[in-house]
């Protein structure tokens, strides 16, 4: 795979998205953080009224809890939405067909894209991850576990993200369907609470979900909760290496059938 | 070689009427109609016709941008998907990125086209469009002019066999749109161009083709084309172009 159109494409991500940096870092750093002080006072209150676990959560391992979980939140969420936002800038821009004529392989586009985020989530990563460690300290090999676990489900995440951005350069008036998909994907990874917190007939959806193995798997790490490892992984490596490829075939697909409307 | 066999491209287009309802009646629409064409090597083609003609539509067929509804394209006797590195397209001023500069704008497109030595190629370029002292500016301050050349420069940054410029001088002062004539007149490569301007068709053009509502209704060279209006002295394109695409 020639690395130098991805190097390309995320260097030239990175100088539009420093264009107006403060923008670019501020809502990156400020967004989990909310997440965790919401269900921060939500458990406090729990534990303050007598309670002693929910579903494995103590009074001593809740903050690395939620802050494990809005870690990958964060990769989910900025995932999950580059491509929309990227391309409806490009659309009116009109900077999009300048790629799309390029002999590049979208795939490429996909990890560029992924590479470029990575200025501001590897800060979320190095103070979340440094702050879970030094709540609840573990071993060198199991933290890059984490990390590498984390990468596998963001790039899964990119590749659904890609089929998105399809749609939003073909037909704008799908999209408010997918802010709502995306709402609904969040609220069945359990990134906030366990799943014995939900309604069991919303078992079936969260144990299909790979958000929910991979928040899951790591805090199996992190923190000892019980679970099947072997599982998980079943889950996190075919999203990581399907999703691109079918959001890279269904992309060219709809562009193909569809074009670009709306500009 | 760019060879054209009936090539249709339909739109299906809600009918306007009052108000705002769902399931307006539809019809299609034929933003082209059965163009045959072929385009010699080395040949600049000029495509003249008035707004809504089909000719950026044609153009963005050519580049693999748009799917015809039937009919093909093939460049060398090879479909387009097979050759885009072979394509330089230039959409008047659009496809550059204002917000980075114009020299990060042609670095990235040369890596993504592999451009070898880009450094000297972006230099080369920077030289011959007049864009050197700037280069390492904002895109967003450029004037329309710069923005156009910068445009073409992003066009040519791999080199390609085929370049196809859809309005290249549009909204360009004369002086600056003399210049960028100037340069896509040296440049020896097969050029397909779409204008309004008449004399820069007939200035560039080694043949001309009129299309009308989707229909390439003449082909010819400049000379042949005046003819059409008969022996009068002084005929400018501009008067065929009136008398072909009458309504």
């Amino acid at each position: 795979m020639n690395v130098t159109q991805i190097f390309a494409i995320a260097k030239k991500e990175i100088k539009l998205n420093f264009r107006f940096k403060w923008n670019y870092f501020g809502d990156a750093i400020l967004q989990p953080l909310r997440f965790v002080i919401l269900f921060s006072v939500v458990y406090s209150g729990f534990f303050l009224s007598g309670a002693k676990e929910i579903g494995g959560i103590t009074q001593t391992n809740f903050i690395s809890f939620l802050i494990l979980g809005s870690l990958v939140h964060t990769f989910f969420s900025f995932g999950f939405n580059i491509f929309k936002t990227k391309f409806i800038n490009e659309k009116y821009w009109q900077t999009i067909l300048s790629f799309l004529v390029a002999p590049v392989h979208r795939l490429k586009l996909v990890i560029g894209i992924g590479l470029s985020e990575l200025p501001r989530l590897g800060i979320i990563l190095v103070i979340f991850l440094g702050i879970a460690y030094l709540i609840t300290p573990i071993a060198f090999a199991k933290l890059l576990l984490v990390i590498l676990i984390i990468f596998l489900a963001f790039l899964g995440t990119l590749g659904v993200s890609l089929i998105i951005g399809a749609f939003s350069l073909a037909n704008e008036d799908t999209l408010f369907a997918f802010s709502y998909i995306y709402w609904g994907w969040t609220f069945l990874s359990c990134l906030y609470y366990p799943l014995s917190s939900l309604p069991r007939f919303l078992h079936l959806a969260v144990r299909i979900n790979p958000i929910y193995h991979c928040i899951e798997f790591i805090r199996e790490l992190w923190l000892g909760l019980s679970g099947t490892t072997a599982v998980h992984l079943c889950f996190i490596i075919p999203f990581a290496i399907l999703a691109p490829v079918i959001g890279v075939y269904l992309f060219n697909k709809i562009i193909k059938k569809i074009g670009i409307t709306g500009y | 070689m760019i060879q054209i066999k009936n090539l249709t491209k339909t739109y299906l287009i809600k009918k306007r009427d009052r108000g705002f309802s769902f399931g307006r009646p539809k019809r299609f629409f034929n933003a082209l109609d059965d163009i045959n064409l072929e385009i010699k090597e080395g040949e600049v083609f000029g495509l003249l016709g008035p707004n809504g003609a089909g000719k950026t539509t044609l153009i963005k067929i050519i580049s693999g941008l748009l799917q015809p509804t039937s009919g093909w394209v093939k460049i060398d006797n090879k479909p387009v998907e097979e050759v885009r590195g072979k394509i330089g397209l230039m959409l008047g001023y659009t496809m550059i990125y204002y917000r980075i500069t114009g020299y990060d704008n042609l670095e990235y497109f040369a890596r993504l086209y592999n451009v070898k030595n880009f450094k000297s190629r972006i230099k080369e370029l920077a030289e011959f469009l007049g864009l050197e002292n700037w280069l390492d500016e904002y895109v967003e301050h450029y004037s329309t002019g710069m923005k156009s050349k910068l445009a073409l420069a992003r066009a040519l940054i791999h080199n390609p066999d085929i370049l196809l410029l859809d309005e290249p001088t549009l909204g360009l002062d004369p002086h600056i749109a003399i210049d960028v004539r100037k340069k896509i007149k040296q440049m020896k490569k097969t050029i397909i161009l779409t204008t309004h301007y008449m004399e820069e068709a007939d200035q560039l053009s080694d043949r001309i083709g009129f299309l009308n509502q989707g229909k390439l209704i003449k082909v010819g060279t400049p000379q042949d084309l005046k003819q059409i209006m008969g022996r009068e002295k002084e005929i400018s394109l501009e008067d065929v172009f009136i008398k072909l695409t009458k309504v």
